[in-house]
């Protein structure tokens, strides 16, 4: 066996899933050959590792709660679907938002009053839930395209919105396209981007003056902008004209400041 | 139905531990993974039912879970965080010779190659395109074989090969370059 085919055949031969006789040449191979034998080495460590944050990491993956799953559909234990289970937890959700609502009346307003903020704020949460979903999902991009007017435009027929998607302000920035989706039933426009390869995302949406609050003002770069962390992620907001922009993206403020449009007005003033 | 009830039993409980392993990677969150889990077992118990001659493996129980993780993915019931692929975008994406050399890993010590994996290899491996990650986990989660991972993925053994050669290479590209840039670097021993 060659270099070229034992690196053809090293991840198959780790796994275990060659035949007896490709597997023995690969051994062979291996004996006499300390190149191919440091990769094997390295690539085994990787599977290990591999092992221990998929299995290792995750034993505690519930061996009597999946037996128990296992003795309800034999009807052998209580019998609760997942449905039922979903029914329960909206029911405990309601009782938590509930109480959430009394404590926010009695405590929230001398909280925002003092002009702290609730971190993670609403908004903040929503963006990184939303951009964590797309990210996964692998869906982006429902318009895909480098060309800021052509995605502005896209943006416009499918949202209404206005928005003025910044285009690339270096090479360093990739625009990979649009998307639209509603939040409380209103319209939102997103970018995609990639800074230096990490994805982020634009969002454009009405100001309807409540969008920010829960988050923490700051003067960046000289303008005022909004900043909040949830999950790993930075949002960064400002208001231009009559919509909220924000960057959401597993980036640092300055980073995500520079898909923030052109502040041609500078209207913010004090949050 | 004790005798069925027993059998279905004994024929899953080897297979639970992972099959539990596979819903917390198809499903976003802990709840959504039992719920998963859960529904999985009430199909096949459903099915196992109708057609106790059968002969039943665990490829079919992870075909299963594929199924109703896919199935929740397009109504949006629930946050899928592994994205099953459907068999249309099975086909690979790009030529790649199996030959090619793997990514240069920085030199370092054995000891901080373990420590770096623990830190990184999550992060490497979410990265990864949905048919590439797929394999991987079902691999090394569902422990199951090329061939079982080929039924399950409903496509011939060869392309499992292949897409698991390109997603080793690929996740130790990834590696290599974080590895890079946090300075994991170590000047290797003469």
């Amino acid at each position: 066996m060659t270099c070229h085919e034992m690196r053809e055949y090293l991840i198959a031969f780790l796994d275990s899933e060659l035949d007896a006789a490709l597997s023995i040449e690969a051994q062979r191979h291996l004996e006499r050959c300390h190149e191919c034998a440091r990769e094997v080495e390295i690539e085994r460590e990787i599977r290990r590792g591999l092992e221990r944050c998929l299995v290792v990491g995750q034993a505690d993956a519930v061996a009597e709660e999946s037996l128990h799953a296992l003795r309800r559909v034999t009807g052998r234990a209580d019998a609760i679907r997942p449905q039922t289970r979903f029914v329960l937890r909206r029911r405990v959700g309601v009782a938590l938002a509930a109480a959430a609502l009394v404590a926010l009346g009695l405590f929230g307003w001398q909280r925002f009053n003092v002009g702290e903020r609730a971190s993670p704020g609403g908004f903040a949460k929503w963006m990184v839930e939303d951009f964590q979903h797309f990210i996964d999902e692998g869906s982006e991009v429902q318009f895909a395209s480098a060309d800021r007017h052509a995605v502005s435009q896209w943006l416009l027929q499918k949202t209404t919105l206005a928005v003025n998607v910044p285009g690339p302000a270096d090479r360093e920035i990739e625009l990979r396209g649009g998307r639209k989706c509603k939040r409380n039933g209103t319209p939102v426009a997103f970018a995609a981007y990639a800074i230096e390869g990490a994805p982020a995302s634009l969002v454009a949406l009405p100001d309807d003056g409540n969008v920010l609050n829960s988050m923490q003002s700051v003067r960046l770069n000289g303008h005022m902008h909004w900043v909040d962390h949830c999950n790993g992620h930075t949002v960064v907001a400002c208001r231009r004209g009559e919509l909220v922009y924000a960057a959401v993206g597993q980036l640092p403020e300055e980073q995500l400041l520079r898909l923030m449009p052109a502040n041609v007005d500078e209207t913010e003033g004090t949050p | 139905m004790t005798l069925l009830a027993d059998a279905f039993e004994a024929f899953v409980t080897p297979h639970l531990q992972r099959l539990r392993l596979l819903a917390g990677q198809y499903a976003r969150t802990r709840e959504d993974a039992a719920d998963l889990l859960q529904e999985t077992l009430l199909r096949a118990w459903r099915n196992f039912s109708r057609a106790q001659d059968a002969a039943y493996h665990r490829a079919w129980l992870v075909v299963i879970m594929r199924n109703i993780a896919f199935d929740w993915q397009q109504e949006a019931r629930r946050r899928i965080r592994l994205t099953p692929v459907n068999q249309a975008e099975l086909t690979d994406m790009a030529s790649f010779d199996a030959s090619d050399p793997f990514a240069p890993m920085p030199a370092m010590s054995e000891t901080d190659f373990r420590e770096f994996l623990d830190q990184r290899l999550v992060q490497a491996l979410e990265a990864l395109e949905p048919p590439y990650r797929e394999v991987v986990v079902l691999s090394v989660a569902g422990a199951l074989s090329y061939r079982e991972v080929s039924e399950v993925l409903d496509c011939p053994v060869g392309t499992v090969m292949s897409r698991m050669g390109r997603a080793r290479r690929t996740l130790r590209e990834r590696l290599a370059v974080i590895a890079r840039s946090e300075g994991w670097v170590r000047e290797r021993q003469p």
